[in-house]
């Protein structure tokens, strides 16, 4: 199934040859879901609020808008500093993963790959282990080890794979197998020699936005809109990309360049989305996906919608871990994979995961 | 317009090419035959610059092509390879667009300009009905179509076909061809075509390269290079020649149920000789 949202050309009878043109209306479509998923999930909670309170608490924080308070103060408290800045993250990481999973299986050209390929989350894993045990606790250091550790296992896996030519992608494939298999030992060995409280680092493990901030979403913003853009920037080139290697430098692709950029900007945005949420799975595997399904290959609308759909589903993902066993909390990756493998495996018996 | 001067290249261990001097002119058309392995796809390498040679080299209008951005040389040289991956999902439009690549900044698409290109391309190539189809469905000859018209897009001054009818049956064999010969003349385009089969190659090619251990065994009209004896020198086996009854060309044709030459020299008496050719 196609639906005719994005190009026109595949809606319309004559005409071969249409010109590509920027995926307005499914953007506009995929925004207005993911809002409506945003009020939705901050309605919904052990306090129920009506979507349309929702609407107002929140703009009467925006600049140059005045609305009389016509709402208890605790509303404001649940929607304003409990509930929307983790739909805001929630938003965001979603949106991170999926754009880093549809680049990386572009690049890889692999229906398989997601943002975790090539070790970001065992190094990440790694980190906030080596923090606790040295640490003493420090939780709030966990972020940043957490994005050093996934970075710097990365980093590993692309020098060792790389060579005169430049860094053949199935080396670094496996190069990033053996380097997030050394990272989870080593994460292992320091788990049983030491005996901290490990509780922080295993539901951190498990991904979840539960006490997310407003300062989370502002420290996310930088890493995440620099990535998105260099990524966005390259999308038609992407597609050129999906050839041969030497076929696309023969297009006036300079491969080796575009691969490292890629690459580098995938794995930053990925490694910020984990420091921040833990590791979420089969979101940046399945949006892409999805994405693919309705809207088709080309990469200009690909990533877009790729990341709105993300970013929404993470959203309903988060109001489900967060109201499903209420009063208690579900870590947010065990519903996305929940959720997801199904999916995933309907998708296969359909046959309409390609690139 | 094209001169390649005293290439030599390998890949590690010994030459692939070895010494190869070469020119074409715009509106030429330029077999390269040879055995497998004679270094055919790795002069093409060389001459769209995904390679640089390792002596000698190669310019364009006096440009050296080593020495250009990937985007430049591919302004000047466009490539049809043989036998590519392609993404199965990608449609035969998107294929060919991606040609318009070397004329696009990272943050443009498409012109008007380009689709026209595209479109006229396309339709040379008689690929406007497959527009919309996705690659994996293709048979052969569309697929090569497809990598002609990609390359026709691309605008090129040099086109390089990397054995552009080797899926295809006759009838699409001398249609690629004529295009292809249409393209030479048309646009005066410099291009060059390695090819396996001696006799298409020698009725549409105002020129063959022959090609043997990485050096230029013979070069010049078809009825200088495709004799006899060069045949066997570079293949090692015992061809007769004829001549189109049309072009004048020759015709190749295996001499059948004899030996390899090689073996022919050994203890081979005369009373046990078959008698052809």
């Amino acid at each position: 199934m196609r639906i005719p949202l994005v190009r026109g050309r595949s809606a319309r009878a004559g005409g071969a040859i249409r010109r590509p043109s920027y995926p307005w209306r499914g953007i506009a479509v995929g925004a207005l879901v993911v809002l409506a998923a945003a009020v939705t999930a901050a309605g919904v909670g052990a306090i129920g609020l009506p979507p349309l309170d929702v609407v107002k608490i929140t703009a009467a924080r925006l600049p140059f808008v005045d609305l009389p308070q016509t709402w208890p103060d605790t509303w404001e408290t649940i929607v304003w500093h409990v509930r929307l800045p983790r739909i805001a993250l929630a938003g965001i990481v979603g949106a991170a993963l999926s754009m880093s999973g549809a680049a990386y299986q572009g690049l890889f050209r692999n229906p398989l790959a997601d943002p975790y390929l090539i070790g970001v989350s065992a190094g990440a894993g790694l980190g906030a282990v080596v923090i606790l045990v040295a640490g003493a606790g420090n939780i709030g250091m966990l972020p940043v080890a957490a994005y050093v550790g996934g970075l710097g296992a990365v980093l590993a896996a692309y020098l060792a794979a790389r060579r005169s030519g430049g860094v053949p992608l199935t080396t670094l494939i496996l190069a990033g197998v053996a380097i997030s298999s050394l990272a989870s030992a080593l994460t292992a060995f320091l788990m049983i020699r030491s005996d901290p409280d490990l509780r922080p680092v295993l539901s951190w493990l498990l991904g979840g936005f539960a006490s997310t901030q407003w300062t989370h979403v502002g420290l996310m913003i930088p890493y995440f809109l620099p990535c998105a853009a260099v990524i966005f920037a390259y999308s038609r080139v992407m597609n050129v990309m999906q050839l041969d290697e030497e076929h696309a430098r023969q297009l006036g692709v300079n491969v080796g360049r575009t691969k490292a950029l890629l690459i580098a900007a995938a794995s930053l945005a990925t490694a910020a989305a984990v420091s921040f949420s833990g590791l979420i799975g089969f979101v940046g595997l399945i949006a892409p996906h999805v994405a693919r399904m309705l809207w088709g290959v080309d990469y200009r609308s690909l990533l877009p919608l790729s990341m709105l759909l993300g970013a929404g589903f993470l959203i309903l993902a988060d109001m489900a871990a967060r109201t499903a066993v209420s009063p208690a909390e579900l870590p947010v990756g065990i519903v996305t994979a929940f959720c997801g493998a199904p999916f995933f495996l309907y998708l296969l018996r359909r046959r309409q995961v390609e690139m | 317009m094209l001169k390649i001067e005293r290439v030599r290249f390998g890949y590690g261990n010994g030459w692939v090419l070895d010494g190869i001097d070469l020119s074409v002119e715009g509106g030429e058309l330029v077999g390269i035959v040879g055995p497998n392995g004679a270094g055919k796809t790795t002069l093409f390498r060389l001459v769209s610059g995904v390679r640089s040679p390792s002596e000698g080299r190669i310019h364009m209008n006096g440009r050296d092509i080593a020495s250009l951005s990937r985007a430049a040389a591919a302004r000047l040289v466009s490539v049809a390879p043989q036998n590519p991956n392609l993404p199965a999902s990608f449609t035969v439009m998107d294929l060919v667009l991606m040609a318009r690549n070397p004329y696009l900044n990272l943050l443009q698409w498409e012109g008007g300009g380009d689709m026209q290109r595209v479109e006229r391309a396309m339709e040379a190539t008689n690929t406007l009905e497959l527009a919309r189809r996705p690659l994996q469905g293709l048979s052969g000859g569309e697929r090569q179509r497809a990598l002609i018209a990609m390359a026709l897009a691309q605008d090129a001054p040099v086109m390089l076909l990397d054995e552009p009818t080797s899926n295809l049956d006759l009838a699409h064999q001398s249609r690629v061809m004529d295009l292809v010969v249409d393209l030479a003349r048309e646009r005066s385009a410099a291009v060059l075509v390695a090819m396996h089969d001696l006799s298409l190659a020698s009725q549409y090619c105002d020129r063959l390269v022959m090609l043997a251990d990485g050096k230029i065994f013979d070069q010049g009209s078809p009825g200088e290079v495709l004799t006899a004896e060069n045949i066997s020198a570079v293949y090692g086996v015992d061809v007769v020649t004829l001549s189109h009854p049309e072009t004048g060309a020759p015709v190749v044709l295996p001499v059948v149920g004899r030996k390899p030459v090689a073996s022919m020299a050994l203890g081979v008496t005369g009373s046990q000789r078959t008698r052809c050719g």
